[in-house]
């Protein structure tokens, strides 16, 4: 009987208990909501303005945008200002305070255009910027106005060679990872308002403006443009690609095995041709090996009949973010940032006589396709092209085979611009 | 005097064209090889240029410049000698050198420059081979060709070892499957076993995509454990080559026949004139 009546009570103050805990947390939670009572200007582009998204135009810089061959290019609009407006009317009686928290603490301060006092420090987890109470003598107190600090190049951090211990060189930025802090990070911008009344706050209000994954491959290439690979040599000029030009990765051609058409992490790419290419090259290889197999005519160059291996294929490597193409390419103007490109191996060990034996009807089957393919395409090594007596002589090693297929470690092939 | 003009002329023709190569030769050894030439930047680059772009001189430059790089490496053999960078150098230019006489036809010096070549990538090798990093991997990557296949092996190692050479991911576990094929092929089977688990331990820590490269793992998987799948891959040419005479071996026997049976019969046919003759000769 007690311990029914003990049990009833405890039942009770845990209820009690428990909605108390939901009381408060929901209050709290409200105030963490994103507020309707904000507008927010954050992008010139439609597309992102609409889900507070943005990018980082350097100021005093023309960019062009449009990447694809058939698109018109323009100039990109210069930085929209971040304006984060509270679109009710205030009391007099009430006093703001503006809070803006940067996610990274690399590009963390902001250039303020409001004329509001306040102060901003670096934390550990990014920079906070908050002003004072500004009461209704501020000229403008219900808009926030400021400007992201642009990014910087450092050319000298993608230096190939080995790494500190000598080892593999820890390839990072782009190549692996998105939204790494150092090289492509997700740059989002936390903005608070609480309204106060006799020191006391009566209201919170929260924005977030934070890059989508299309806005950050266009700020990789902005962030690319008019550089210098290793702070040497020329410039780069690939254009930016617009929204509409960034899409979901399309599916391979059958056979055709080895990565996706992008090894990039954004699950989205350029294609400027790129599948149609590929899926050309596929099929008059895949055409000419059968032809070759099927005839007695292929000898090397010492005559002897050459057997035909039954290699497929591999896609090494396709539409490249410019963090990753700075990582891995000699070429700063790389059409791989294009969507124009695509490399591939023939699926056998590097350097045998299977691989050369493949690049060999590879190249064979491209230089009989010349007008239908209607493309560029070189075998390379070591990031370089084969030179002409590569293609034509046999020394290294002397077995039948032009040099150039035996030393091959990917063919390289792209539309014509 | 006439013997002075002419020198004269020699000389400046040398000096404008050793001067218009300088100017030329705009491949940089260090960007290439990633790695400093140890030795005078200028001659290495100009070996690297030669080795790495298309030659736009005529035969007659082409020679003068080769062996004038040459001459001058040969010149600071004895400073250098133990340094694995200047062999590789060295065994660079003898590959140029190699690649104009074939393409002038010329086979013996050909010959004799490929060998000087291999002889100097060997010497790299073994200077390299207690401290590989000595050498970089593009350095390794370009050495590799046409060295036996012990040597090959070393190479691709080292290269291994600094992770690879190639501006893509992909090409980097292509040179594991390469490395375990030459094992393979070298007969090192507890080796290319080892180098297959390796190559799997490296795939992981390095978060690959396994689903990418499962096609791959298959058929470096079959290689290393399957001994028919070392045969399917790679020795079908090398058993035409040893089993299948070539058309010069074919028709050399067949001549030698002809000839034997010609022979005979002309013997034959020598025999019964003869015979003939003493018939009707007199007695």
């Amino acid at each position: 009987m007690i311990g029914s009546r003990f049990i009833d009570k405890l039942k009770t103050i845990l209820g009690r208990a428990s909605l108390l805990y939901l009381t408060i947390y929901t209050y709290h939670c409200n105030a963490e909501i994103l507020s309707e009572d904000l507008t927010v200007i954050s992008s010139a582009d439609p597309q992102s303005n609409e889900i507070q998204s943005f990018i980082i135009i350097p100021q005093d810089q023309l960019i062009q945008q449009g990447i694809k061959q058939q698109t018109n290019q323009h100039i990109i609009a210069q930085q929209t200002p971040f304006v984060i407006e509270y679109n009710k009317k205030l009391k007099d009686s009430e006093t703001l305070q503006w809070s803006v928290k940067v996610s990274s603490k690399q590009y963390g301060t902001i250039n303020l255009l409001s004329n509001f006092p306040g102060n901003g420090k670096l934390l550990n987890s990014g920079f906070v910027w908050q002003s004072d109470y500004l009461n209704k003598t501020v000229k403008n107190r219900q808009r926030l106005v400021f400007r992201p600090k642009p990014f910087a190049h450092q050319p000298i951090m993608y230096k190939k060679g080995r790494g500190a211990s000598g080892g593999r060189r820890n390839y990072g930025g782009g190549t692996t990872h998105i939204d790494d802090k150092k090289y492509n990070p997700k740059l989002s911008y936390t903005v608070k308002l609480n309204i106060l009344k006799s020191a006391r706050i009566v209201s919170s209000h929260k924005a977030i403006l934070e890059m989508d994954k299309k806005d950050m491959i266009r700020q990789e290439y902005i962030n690319h443009y008019n550089i210098k690979r290793y702070g040497e040599g020329e410039n780069g000029n690939i254009p930016i690609p617009a929204r509409k030009e960034i899409s979901a990765i399309p599916d391979k051609p059958v056979n055709l095995k080895g990565n996706p058409l992008t090894e990039s992490k954004y699950r989205l790419m350029v294609d400027d041709g790129m599948l149609d290419l590929a899926r050309k090259i596929n099929n008059v290889y895949i055409a000419h090996k059968k032809k070759l197999k099927g005839s007695t005519s292929f000898y090397d160059l010492d005559s002897k009949k050459i057997y035909i291996p039954d290699s497929n294929l591999w896609v090494s490597s396709g539409w490249r973010n410019p963090e990753r193409n700075e990582w891995y390419s000699n070429a700063v103007n790389g059409i791989h940032q294009r969507g124009g490109a695509i490399d591939l191996i023939i699926m056998a060990p590097s350097n045998s006589r299977d691989s050369a034996i493949g690049y060999w009807v590879l190249w064979q089957a491209l230089e009989n396709q010349k007008k239908n393919i209607n493309a560029y395409w070189q075998l390379e090594i070591n990031g370089r092209p084969m030179t002409r007596q590569e293609l034509e002589q046999d020394i290294e090693p002397k077995n039948g085979i032009p040099d150039a297929f035996d030393k091959a470690d990917h063919l390289h092939a792209n539309i014509h611009y | 005097m006439q013997i002075f003009i002419t020198k004269l002329r020699v000389t400046l023709c040398i000096a404008l064209f050793t001067y218009a190569e300088l100017c030329s030769a705009n491949a940089n050894f260090s960007d290439y090889f990633q790695t400093e030439p140890v030795i005078k930047s200028a001659i290495a680059d100009r070996v690297t240029y030669y080795y790495s772009e298309d030659i736009e001189l005529t035969d007659a430059q082409q020679k003068a410049e080769l062996l004038y790089l040459n001459s001058q490496l040969s010149s600071i053999e004895t400073i250098y000698t133990e340094q694995a960078i200047y062999w590789f150098i060295r065994g660079l230019n003898d590959r140029n050198i190699a690649a104009y006489y074939t393409h002038l036809k010329e086979q013996i010096p050909a010959n004799k420059y490929i060998k000087n070549k291999n002889n100097a990538y060997k010497k790299a090798l073994q200077l390299a081979k207690t401290n590989p990093e000595k050498l970089s991997a593009a350095i390794y990557s370009t050495m590799k060709h046409g060295l036996s296949l012990d040597l090959k092996i070393q190479a691709t190692q080292f290269e291994l070892a600094q992770g690879g050479n190639v501006d893509n991911e992909s090409a980097y576990w292509y040179l594991h499957w390469s490395n375990i094929d030459q094992l393979k092929k070298a007969g090192r089977q507890q080796e290319a076993e080892d180098a297959y688990k390796q190559m799997q331990t490296a795939m992981q820590a390095n978060k690959v995509d396994m689903s990418v490269y499962a096609d791959l793992n298959q058929q470096v998987e079959n290689q290393t454990f399957n001994a028919s799948a070392e045969e399917t891959i790679h020795s079908p040419k090398e058993e035409v080559g040893k089993n299948k005479l070539s058309s010069k071996e074919v028709v050399m026997p067949s001549l030698l026949i002809l000839a034997l049976i010609s022979l005979l019969l002309v013997t034959v046919y020598e025999f019964f004139i003869k015979k003939r003759r003493s018939k009707h000769k007199p007695n």
